[in-house]
């Protein structure tokens, strides 16, 4: 039976409008509006459907998909994303759900153990410094942000190419945490990016505080905490250059710029030295980018899964097959997350042949 | 007549162990520097030339007994000096701006020091560089002051001078506390470095 939900997210994670999908389709909008309320297609108006959607066709014959509850997820950056990008985004998040359940059924993956900190959401650098109690990690900087949680069961997806516009978002699943990263950015603003959804998924679980205004501030504080604990920095509260700053932000994987505010806001630099120091490193091109960067965090839970599953002889390609969606979209799912995607081969590669005269 | 080595305590253990005696913390050192450097910065250009030296003093002085003042450590002005005292310890403390700190070089003091400061510089302390005290004016209570001396690159030293005509002619004693080169504290990585080595076990169920 055709699925009107799926229907609706195979258009969402295109972007399409009902009128847009409708012109493509060659029916009318009514119609099409009739197919996401519960209508069933003939079947050559869903192979065209399918067709201007670049879905296989059986996608949209499956169980319901894993539509998310909008208010129960944590978008980074809200204020400036376009309804229908945040519509792609959740479509994803489904897609991601899907995949990882495909995964769960056939692989033991970690439990999550995070801590309901939602009482701490005032204190946000409290709230850092218990999970890193719990966790056990001292104040020592964090090498593998990325490894961590996911070693304590966060689920962790890559945001498509289609929604440049959000930098992450996060939500919880049952007993699972998932972050969805935009891999677009730079190495070291994907790691804060983490941070800074770990801290949604510890400090705001409970819907009445994800509509605290204050959410985003507070996840960001988190951040900034739990990747550059006050004690550790103490040792490095005299780095007032540029040059400084520069050299010292490779001990906590953060941007420069991240490294500066942390710098300001425990009282290490004053207001003064702060501004001249933006506006230096704004200079040198620390605004809009890491000079020199780090190299990108991959998802250790996928490249093991990938390479079991390779052992097996399945691919990528037979996941998606099996989920009945394109492969295009398990792509991006693992976008810049898996090794293969990062420059490291996972897959053997198809031996190449030449023509020899 | 003898003249003495510099004591000089510069690992981690060592400073904090020293400083103990003293009923201190690093980070209480760390954070009198730390002020005083934050609001040098704040001297802007239209200010005047010795604004820098100046806000730091200030701030600094004001810091030291922020930290001390309340832990057995009293505000003290003896000859003129603005410091704290802690008797029962035998310590006085006094802040300093300096050119650099924690370096072999001693630091260097950014002013001439008055014959107040000399005078501190208890009459053992000259016998110790092999000086001679000549008449000294200022007080002769027994108790050896140390300077927090604020380098212009934030490095801070916990330093005994003696102190003769203006100038730091010897050295008693010098603990390193903060320096931004990092050489002279190498930190064992192992167990100040990146952490990194989470467990992942993901398997197959059917294994």
């Amino acid at each position: 039976m055709f699925n009107s939900d799926r229907l609706r997210t195979a258009r969402e994670r295109r972007m399409l409008t009902a009128k847009g999908l409708a012109e493509r389709v060659g029916v009318s909008a009514v119609s099409l509006s009739k197919y996401e309320n519960g209508h069933e297609p003939d079947e050559a108006t869903a192979n065209r459907i399918a067709d201007a959607l670049s879905y296989p066709v059986d996608f949209f014959y499956r169980d319901a998909p894993e539509r998310l509850d909008t208010d129960a997820v944590s978008f980074r950056s809200l204020a400036r994303m376009k309804a229908r990008e945040r519509r792609a985004a959740e479509a994803a998040g489904a897609l991601g759900i899907e995949l990882y359940e495909w995964i769960d059924t056939r692989f033991n993956l970690p439990a999550a153990d995070l801590i309901d900190l939602s009482k701490e959401r005032r204190r946000p650098s409290v709230a850092a410094r218990l999970l890193r109690q719990h966790w056990g990690l001292g104040d020592r900087p964090i090498g593998n942000v990325l490894k961590l949680v996911e070693s304590k069961g966060v689920r962790v997806l890559s945001l498509s190419e289609a929604t440049k516009n959000v930098d992450a978002y996060s939500f919880w699943r049952g007993d699972h945490p998932y972050v969805f990263l935009n891999q677009e950015k730079t190495a070291e603003r994907s790691i804060f990016d983490t941070a800074h959804e770990l801290g949604h998924l510890v400090l705001h679980h409970h819907a009445d505080s994800r509509t605290d205004k204050e959410a985003e501030t507070q996840a960001d504080r988190f951040a900034s905490a739990f990747l550059m604990p006050e004690s550790d920095v103490m040792d490095y509260a005299h780095h007032f250059t540029a040059g400084q700053v520069i050299a010292a932000k490779k001990r906590w994987k953060v941007s420069a710029m991240a490294l500066a505010y942390r710098l300001n806001s425990l009282g290490y630099i004053s207001e003064w030295n702060y501004r001249s120091l933006i506006i230096d490193l704004g200079k040198r091109g620390y605004r809009s980018g890491e000079p020199d960067g780090i190299e990108r965090e991959v998802s250790t839970v996928l490249a093991k899964v990938l390479s079991a599953l390779w052992s097996k002889g399945l691919t990528k390609n037979e996941i998606a097959k099996d989920l009945g969606i394109p492969l295009g979209e398990i792509e991006a799912l693992l976008f810049r997350l898996s090794p293969d995607q990062s420059g490291v081969a996972n897959e053997p590669r198809r031996p190449g042949l030449k023509l020899v005269r | 007549m003898p003249s003495f080595n510099t004591v000089i305590v510069s690992t981690l253990v060592e400073v904090e162990t020293r400083l103990s005696d003293f009923a201190l913390s690093r980070e209480q050192i760390v954070a009198i520097g730390q002020t005083a450097r934050a609001y040098a910065d704040d001297a802007s250009p239209s200010m005047p030339l010795n604004a820098a030296g100046m806000l730091s003093y200030i701030h600094g002085v004001g810091e030291l007994r922020q930290q001390l003042v309340g832990t057995e450590y009293i505000p003290d002005r003896a000859c003129g000096i603005e410091s704290v005292v802690r008797r029962d310890r035998s310590v006085r403390i006094a802040f300093q701006n300096v050119d650099k700190c924690c370096a072999d070089m001693p630091p260097i003091p950014r002013n001439e020091k008055g014959s107040g400061a000399a005078s501190l510089s208890c009459a053992t302390h000259f016998q110790h560089a092999g000086i001679e005290a000549g008449p000294l004016t200022g007080v002769h209570d027994g108790v050896r002051t140390y300077y927090v001396m604020v380098g212009l690159d934030g490095s801070v030293e916990l330093s005994c001078p003696v102190i003769e005509k203006g100038k730091y002619v010897a050295w008693p004693e010098r603990i390193y506390i903060y320096s931004p080169d990092g050489e002279w504290e190498a930190k064992p990585d192992a167990e100040n470095g990146p952490i990194e080595d989470f467990d992942i076990v993901v398997s197959f169920k059917d294994a």
